[in-house]
């Protein structure tokens, strides 16, 4: 996508992203290219959506961060078992209080001090990654996924979420 | 124990295999029926008064998937596993898992809960290779609150040790290893 990865890859320029992403779909839309031929259209249909999923993973702080500790050569170990309890009693009691809300606003309460510490979260895990803290980094990244999943939660919310 | 376990669960289990069709699709076509029975009817959900000295909170949390599991369990004057309660919000691998395991633990004494294998679960479950890792997140769950309930009896009976005896309960920072020792009652 043409943006830079020093010095710190974290911080993306979403106005570029945005003004990349779409100058690329113009090029490879693949209506374009089918009318050219039926191969280049699926070739181009093959390119373009390669091209949405780099886009959906560099917009996405959480996969952004999976994806700078992968070519950092730091690769989360996927069994392992997370039994830091401050982490994880701070999801369960907002996922709790989520289950437990009655009304819109209660759950607008709880998505709005869950931004506060995502925004926070997100701010930490910039500077560790900038200082190339890349254990400290994926420890942050675990927290600011998890406050990722409160949020897709409150939206999911009344609705129970069904993560997979 | 183990055997009227399972007969339970197949028991409940199997009357709802004509049902699924009323399951949502993105469940009837991933998961066993055993887990979905205990996804649609989890057993012992809910919560126990975490301050009590004989409810011991294991809470654990799988960074891959965003899972988070709370299992409580209340401990009687034998040591034996008298109520068990379990939250879980993730996936339905990870609610059926966990609600298997409060009615595998029930009733046992933690020596022999402590013993519960994820493979136990897994195989009961039939839960596919990428799911193995909700089992683990169960057995991690069991081992946190039994961990839980001997450091919070150790440090209440230190208090009181010489009428009621204690348990003492050490973690080795090199190996993690965590052995527990019974002080029983002076006289």
């Amino acid at each position: 996508m043409g943006l830079d990865y020093e010095p710190n890859p974290f911080e993306v320029d979403h106005a570029t992203l945005r003004a990349r992403f779409l100058a690329l779909q113009r090029l490879v839309h693949p209506d374009r290219w089918a009318a050219k031929s039926p191969v280049k259209g699926d070739i181009a249909a093959r390119v373009s959506e390669t091209v949405n999923t780099i886009n959906s993973h560099l917009s996405n702080p959480v996969s952004r961060t999976l994806y700078i500790l992968e070519q950092e050569g730091v690769t989360g170990d996927t069994e392992s078992i997370l039994d830091d309890p401050t982490i994880v009693m701070e999801v369960m009691e907002a996922r709790e209080s989520l289950e437990e809300a009655q009304t819109e606003e209660e759950v607008e309460t709880i998505r709005l001090e869950n931004k506060e510490k995502f925004d926070e979260a997100q701010r930490e895990l910039s500077g560790l990654i900038a200082s190339k803290a890349w254990n400290d980094a994926a420890a942050a990244a675990t927290r600011l996924k998890y406050l990722q999943s409160i949020e897709h939660a409150a939206r999911a919310w009344p609705e129970r979420l069904f993560d997979h | 124990m183990f055997r009227s376990t399972i007969a339970k669960s197949v028991l409940n289990a199997s009357p709802r295999a004509h049902t699924l069709a009323s399951v949502r699709p993105a469940l009837a076509r991933g998961y066993h029926e055993k887990v979905i029975s205990h996804y649609e009817k989890p057993r012992n959900v809910g919560s126990l008064p975490k301050n009590d000295a004989d409810v011991g909170t294991g809470l654990v949390g799988a960074p891959a998937c965003g899972d988070v599991m709370k299992l409580q369990i209340r401990v009687d004057e034998k040591g034996i596993i008298s109520d068990v309660k379990f939250k879980t919000f993730g996936c339905g691998s990870a609610i059926a898992s966990s609600s298997y395991m409060t009615e595998r633990v029930m009733g046992l004494s933690l020596e022999d809960a402590e013993k519960i294998k994820n493979t136990e679960i897994a195989k009961e479950l039939c839960l596919p290779p990428v799911k193995l890792h909700c089992s683990m997140l169960a057995e991690d769950a069991i081992r946190s609150a039994i961990r839980d309930y001997r450091t919070k009896r150790g440090k209440l009976s230190a208090s009181d040790a010489s009428k009621s005896g204690f348990i003492e309960v050490s973690q080795s920072a090199v190996t993690g290893e965590t052995t527990a020792t019974a002080h029983p009652p002076s006289a």
